[in-house]
C-alpha cells in the first residue's frame, strides 16, 4: 500500500471542522552530527510522543493541545508499569505491548548483548499534545532536553513520534 | 518531534527519527529518518512480535551509522499486510475519547 498522505488527511479533517489551515513547518535543509563511535560503544536514549506515563505519575491528557510536558523514564522500569493515554493514534496495541511504540525492552536486550554500548539511565516521554507553539519547542523545551541528554552522556538519540 | 530531532542534533548528538507518517516527517526534515509503512502507533510492528520490533530498531540504529548527509529518509521494506487507516477513519471499534474527569485516564 502507498504511504498515506497524512498532510492532506489532517488538512481535510480540521478544515472540515472549520479550523483555519494548519501552518506546517517545511524545512529544506537539516543539521547533521556524524556518529563518531561504533554502535557497540554508544549510549542510546529514546523519546516517545505516545502519551506514555509511569503509573506513579499523572496520566497524559489524551486530547491536550500545546502540551509540552516531558517525563523522564527510568530505563530499568518494567513495560507493565506504564499507561497509555493518547487520542492521536489507536492505542490498543500499545496497551498490549508498549514495545510497538516505545521498544525499551528491545533496547535493553541490545545493551545486554553488547550490540549497543549501553541504554541511558533516562528515556523520555512527552511532546505529546498537538503543539502549535513551535518557538517554545525550538528555544526552550528541545534545548533543555538536549542538555539532559548531554548530562547522561547520550551518543545516539532515537525519536519515535506517535 | 522532527523539530526536537533537529535541535538535539545541533547540540551535537546524532539522532534518528522513526516515522509512520512519511509526508509529515519529510516536510520537517529531521537529520535522519526511517519510514515504516505501518499504522501510527505501530512504528515497531505488532504486539509481542519481538523479532520485528528488534529488526526495525536495529534498522534505525544502523541508519545513524550509515548516514553520510543531512535530511535523508530511508524507506524500510516491511509490509503491514492490512489496509492502514488514519485516526479519522477509526470511527468504529476505537475512537478518541476524552479523559475521565476524576481519574484523568482515557476510557478503554
Amino acid at each position: 500500500m502507498e504511504p498515506i498522505s497524512y498532510v492532506k488527511a489532517i488538512n481535510d479533517y480540521y478544515q472540515g471542522l472549520g479550523y483555519p489551515p494548519y501552518k506546517w513547518t517545511v524545512n529544506s535543509s537539516a543539521p547533521f552530527t556524524p556518529l563518531t563511535k561504533p554502535l557497540s560503544a554508544c549510549r542510546v536514549s529514546m523519546l516517545t510522543s505516545g502519551g506514555i506515563s509511569h503509573h506513579t505519575r499523572a496520566p497524559f491528557n489524551p486530547t491536550a493541545k500545546n502540551d509540552l510536558r516531558l517525563d523522564d523514564v527510568d530505563s530499568r522500569s518494567s513495560p507493565s508499569d506504564f499507561e497509555v493515554n493518547d487520542s492521536y493514534y489507536d492505542t490498543r496495541d500499545a496497551r498490549k505491548d508498549l514495545n510497538v511504540v516505545f521498544p525499551f525492552a528491545r533496547l535493553r536486550e541490545l545493551a545486554r548483548e553488547g550490540v549497543i554500548g549501553s541504554i541511558a539511565p533516562r528515556l523520555w516521554s512527552g511532546f505529546m499534545g498537538r503543539i502549535y507553539n513551535r518557538s517554545q519547542v525550538l528555544e526552550e523545551s528541545a534545548p533543555a532536553l538536549g542538555r539532559e541528554l548531554q548530562r547522561d552522556g547520550v551518543d545516539l538519540f532515537v525519536l519515535v513520534p506517535a | 518531534m522532527g523539530l526536537v530531532a533537529r535541535v538535539v542534533e545541533e547540540l551535537g548528538i546524532p539522532t534518528v527519527y522513526v516515522s509512520t507518517g512519511r509526508d509529515l516527517g519529510a516536510q520537517v526534515l529531521p537529520p535522519r529518518s526511517v519510514f515504516v509503512n505501518f499504522p501510527m502507533g505501530n512504528p515497531f510492528g505488532r504486539p509481542h512480535d519481538a523479532a520485528m520490533q528488534r529488526r526495525i530498531l536495529m534498522d534505525a540504529l544502523e541508519r545513524v551509522v550509515q548516514a553520510r548527509k543531512p535530511g535523508e529518509l530511508v524507506d524500510l521494506p516491511y509490509e503491514w499486510g492490512e489496509r492502514i487507516l488514519t485516526i479519522f477513519e477509526l470511527k468504529s471499534g476505537w475512537s478518541a475519547k476524552a479523559p475521565d474527569p476524576l481519574t484523568g485516564k482515557q476510557p478503554t
